[in-house]
C-alpha cells in the first residue's frame, strides 16, 4: 500500500512538471537565434540548396546555450556529436540523412534541445540507435525518424524528454518481416526519470524498451506492428499511462518490476502471433493496472509468476482467452468487464486470488439481497489449461464442441479454481456496450432474402403437389 | 444426368413431406435465435464468445439433422420398397445415389438457409446480426458440414438395412465424431510416444469432417494463433489462398470418396436381390 502510495506522489509530481513544461512559449527558441549560425540560417538564396551539408561543422559553430536553426527542404548529413547545451530546430521540413551505422546524432551534454528534425537513417544494424543520448535533461520533440536501426536510445541518461516524436521501422509495409532485423524505437537503459509522450512508433522490434531505468513515465504514445508494443524490464516504479498498442505480438509487456503503473491502456488486435498478448505480466509485484481496455487478442491479461497486484476497472472483451494466470497468486482483481472473450479465464497453479465485483457477460447469476452482486460465485474450470500443459499438440481443441463433455467428466474438486465471490448482476457504469454491428443493415437484407428464397423453393418444390 | 436430376427434384418432394424436416428447420431456426438474442452485442464479429458459441451450435445440431435424414431417406426406400420399384426401371445405382445425394443436400441446406435468414433478419431487426462476412463464413460453414457429412450419411444408408439400425449408427457416429472426440483422442493419443502425437491427430483430424471445417473456419476468423505453437505453419498455409484450394479438394475428394463406396455398396445389393 505504501509503495503505491509514494508511485501517486511520483505520478503528480511528474504531471505538474509536464505542464510546466508545456507552458514553455513554443516559438521562445526559434526567437534566440545564434549569430553564429547565421551561415546556416540566414541564407535564403538558392546557391548550395540542393547540396547535402555536413551537420557537424555547423553545430561547432553553434556556441553554448545558442541555437542552430536549420533551413526549410534543406537536407544534412550525419552523423553528428552535440557537446554543449544548444538548441537544433528546424524551420521545417529540414532532413538529416546518416550513411552509415554510426548514430545520426549524440546527445553529449545536458540540456541539449533537438526540435522538428526529419531524420533519414540508412543504418541497418538494429543495435546502434539513430539518435544516442548520454546525458540529462534533454528534449526530444518532433523527430520524425526513419531507420532500418534502432530508434532513440538513452543510455545512463535521466531526466531527458521524449514528445510526439514518430518512429518508424524503414521495413514498415512488410508485415512479416523478422523482428530480428528491427531495432528498437525508443530505448532506456540505465536511465532514470525520463518522460516518453506522445510518440508513434510502427514496425519496429520493441516499440518503447525500458530496461533497468527507474521512474520512466510512458504516457500517450502509439505503438503498431512491432514486437512488444511497450517492453519494461527490471525497472523500479514505471508508469505506462493512456497508451494505444495495436497489432503487436504484445501490447504491454511488464516483466521484473515492482510498483508499476499501468493505466488507462489500450491493448487491441494482438492476434497474429501464437504468443500474442494485450497486457503481459511476468515476476511482476506490487502493482497497479487499472482502467485498461484489451480487446481482441488472444490472450486479454496474460500473468505469470506474479503477486500481490491489484486490477481493477479493467475492460477485456473479444480477446480468444480473457485473462490467463499461471504461478500467480495473492492478486486481486475487481470491478472489470469480462465480455465475449471466447474463454473467460483461465487459471493454474495459482492460488489466493481474489475476483470480486467483475461483470462476466456469460453469467447468470443470483441476486437475491438487491446489492447489485450475485450471491452465486463465478468459478472458473482450468480443465482446458490443464488438458493441455503437458502435450501443446492438444491445444488444437480448443473450444471443440465435446469439451464441455470430457469437462464435466473430470470435474472434481473446485476447491481451487479461480472464483468471483461477488459477481456483478450488470456491467459497471463506465462500461458502454458498443452499439450493433456496422453491417447490420446488409445482414437484415441478406438474412431476409435467404429466407425468402429456402420458403420459396420449400414450397414450390417440396410442398406443392404438382 | 436427366434421371439424377428426376431423382434429386423427387427427394426434394419427399424431404418436405417430411414431418421430420420442419422439426428440424423449426429446432435449428429456434435455436439460432435465442443464442443471437441472448449474447451480448459485444461478440458479433472476429472469434469470440458470441461467433464460438454459434459454431458449437452449427456443430451440435447440423451433422445429427444430416446424419439422420440423409440415412432415413435410403432406408425409408429400403423398406418402404420405393427401390424396388425404382430399379425396375432402367436407371443406373449411380444416378440414383448421387441423386439421392443432390436431393438431400438440397432439403438440408433449405432448412439450414431458412434458419439461418430467420434469426439473421430477426436478429438484426433487434440489432442483434452477426456481421455480413460472418454471416456469410456461417453459412458456408453450415453447406460444408451438410455436404460432407451427407457423404457418411448416405453410406450409413447403403449399409443400414432398416431406419432402427441408422438411427443408431447416426446417433453412434455423431457421438464420436462431435461429442466424444476430444476425450477419446486425448486418451488414445497420451499413450504415443510425444512426437508422434501432433501428426497422429492431424491425420484423424482430416477423418473428422466436423473437426477439420471447424479449424479451418477458426483460422479463417483469425483465430488461428489459439491453437499455440505446434500448428503455426499449418494455421500460416491455411490461410494462404492455396489453403482454400486445397481444403476444397480435401471436402470434394471425401464426399466423392463416401457417396462412391455408398454406391458400390448399393450396387453389390441389387445384384444379389
Amino acid at each position: 500500500m505504501g509503495k503505491v502510495r509514494r508511485g501517486g506522489v511520483v505520478a503528480s509530481t511528474m504531471v505538474l512538471l509536464l505542464l510546466a513544461a508545456s507552458n514553455w512559449p513554443a516559438g521562445g527558441f526559434a526567437e534566440v537565434r545564434a549569430d553564429g549560425s547565421a551561415a546556416a540560417t540566414t541564407a535564403d538564396s538558392d546557391y548550395g540548396k540542393d547540396r547535402v551539408q555536413d551537420l557537424q561543422p555547423l553545430i561547432d559553430r553553434t556556441p553554448s546555450g545558442g541555437t542552430l536553426t536549420l533551413e526549410r527542404g534543406r537536407v544534412y548529413a550525419g552523423p553528428a556529436t552535440i557537446d554543449k547545451p544548444i538548441t537544433l530546430a528546424s524551420a521545417g521540413q529540414s532532413t538529416l540523412t546518416n550513411p552509415g551505422d554510426e548514430p545520426a546524432l549524440v546527445l553529449k551534454a545536458d540540456g541539449i534541445v533537438i526540435r522538428d528534425l526529419i531524420i533519414r537513417d540508412s543504418g541497418t544494424d538494429p543495435k546502434k540507435p539513430s539518435v544516442l543520448v548520454q546525458s540529462d535533461r534533454n528534449r526530444i520533440e518532433g523527430i520524425d525518424l526513419v531507420t532500418q536501426g534502432g530508434g532513440i536510445y538513452l543510455r545512463e541518461a535521466n531526466d531527458n524528454e521524449l514528445r510526439n516524436n514518430r518512429i518508424q521501422g524503414a521495413g514498415a509495409g512488410k508485415r512479416s518481416e523478422a523482428f530480428s532485423k528491427r531495432g528498437n524505437g525508443i530505448d532506456l537503459f540505465g536511465s532514470s526519470r525520463n518522460v516518453i509522450e506522445g510518440n508513434t512508433i510502427i514496425h519496429v522490434h520493441d516499440g518503447i524498451y525500458v530496461e533497468s531505468s527507474n521512474e520512466t513515465r510512458v504516457s500517450g504514445n502509439t505503438a503498431i506492428d512491432s514486437r512488444y508494443g511497450f517492453h519494461f524490464m527490471f525497472s523500479g516504479k514505471p508508469e505506462l499511462v493512456d497508451n494505444v498498442g495495436e497489432g503487436n505480438v504484445t501490447g504491454g509487456m511488464v516483466m521484473g518490476v515492482e510498483g508499476a503503473v499501468v493505466e488507462g491502456n489500450r491493448f487491441d488486435k494482438q492476434t497474429e502471433n501464437v504468443n500474442s498478448q494485450g497486457i503481459l505480466l511476468y515476476d511482476v509485484h506490487n502493482s497497479r493496472i487499472d482502467r485498461n481496455r484489451v480487446e481482441g487478442n488472444r490472450v486479454g491479461v496474460y500473468i505469470e509468476n506474479s503477486t500481490g497486484n491489484s486490477l481493477a476497472d479493467n475492460e477485456v472483451s473479444r480477446n480468444f482467452i480473457g485473462m490467463q494466470m499461471i504461478g500467480a497468486s495473492g492478486n486481486a482483481f475487481k470491478d472489470s468487464v469480462f465480455a465475449a472473450n471466447v474463454i473467460q479465464a483461465q487459471a493454474t497453479e495459482s492460488d489466493d486470488n481474489t475476483l470480486s465485483g467483475n461483470y462476466w457477460d456469460d453469467f447468470g447469476g443470483l441476486d437475491e439481497n438487491g446489492d447489485g452482486f450475485s450471491e452465486l460465485r463465478y468459478e472458473i474450470d482450468p480443465f482446458f489449461l490443464q488438458a493441455t500443459e503437458d502435450i501443446d499438440a492438444f491445444q488444437i481443441f480448443f473450444q471443440s464442441p465435446g469439451l464441455p463433455f470430457l469437462a464435466e467428466v473430470f470435474r472434481t474438486d473446485t476447491s481451487k479454481w479461480l472464483k468471483d465471490l461477488k459477481p456483478r448482476i450488470e456491467p459497471p457504469s463506465w462500461y458502454e456496450e458498443p452499439g450493433g454491428s456496422e453491417g447490420r443493415g446488409t445482414t437484415l437484407r441478406l438474412g431476409l432474402a435467404l429466407l425468402a428464397a429456402s420458403a420459396m423453393t420449400i414450397y414450390r418444390w417440396g410442398y406443392r403437389k404438382s | 444426368m436427366l434421371h439424377l436430376r428426376t431423382i434429386a427434384l423427387r427427394e426434394l418432394k419427399l424431404g418436405f413431406r417430411n414431418p421430420w424436416a420442419y422439426s428440424f428447420m423449426a429446432l435449428f431456426a429456434l435455436f439460432s435465435l435465442a443464442l443471437l438474442l441472448i449474447q451480448s452485442r459485444t461478440g458479433l464479429s472476429g472469434y469470440t464468445s458470441t461467433t464460438g458459441t454459434m459454431i458449437n451450435l452449427i456443430l451440435y445440431l447440423l451433422p445429427l439433422m444430416t446424419m439422420l435424414l440423409g440415412s432415413f431417406s435410403l432406408t425409408t426406400e429400403k423398406e418402404e420398397g420405393g427401390w424396388r420399384l425404382l430399379s425396375s426401371f432402367s436407371l443406373r445405382t449411380h444416378s440414383y445415389i448421387w441423386g439421392k445425394y443432390a436431393g438431400l443436400a438440397l432439403v438440408l441446406l433449405l432448412i439450414a438457409g431458412f434458419g439461418f435468414g430467420l434469426s439473421g433478419a430477426i436478429g438484426a431487426l433487434f440489432g442483434q446480426a452477426f456481421e455480413p462476412s460472418e454471416f456469410g463464413r456461417f453459412l458456408l460453414f453450415s453447406a460444408l458440414i451438410i455436404f460432407l457429412f451427407l457423404g457418411i450419411a448416405v453410406l450409413v444408408g447403403a449399409i443400414c438395412g432398416n431406419r432402427w439400425q441408422a438411427l443408431t449408427y447416426g446417433v453412434g457416429i455423431w457421438f464420436f465424431l462431435i461429442l466424444g472426440w476430444p476425450t477419446i483422442l486425448m486418451a488414445v493419443l497420451g499413450f504415443l510416444p510425444y512426437v508422434w502425437i501432433k501428426p497422429a491427430l492431424v491425420l484423424l483430424i482430416f477423418c473428422n469432417p466436423a473437426e477439420l471445417n471447424r479449424l479451418f473456419l477458426i483460422v479463417k476468423m483469425g483465430g488461428g494463433s489459439i491453437l499455440g505453437p505446434e500448428y503455426y505453419q499449418w494455421v500460416d498455409w491455411i490461410q494462404r489462398p492455396t489453403g482454400s484450394l486445397v481444403f476444397a479438394a480435401v471436402c470434394l475428394l471425401w464426399i466423392l470418396v463416401y457417396v462412391e463406396l455408398a454406391t458400390w455398396l448399393w450396387e453389390r445389393g441389387r445384384r444379389r436381390d
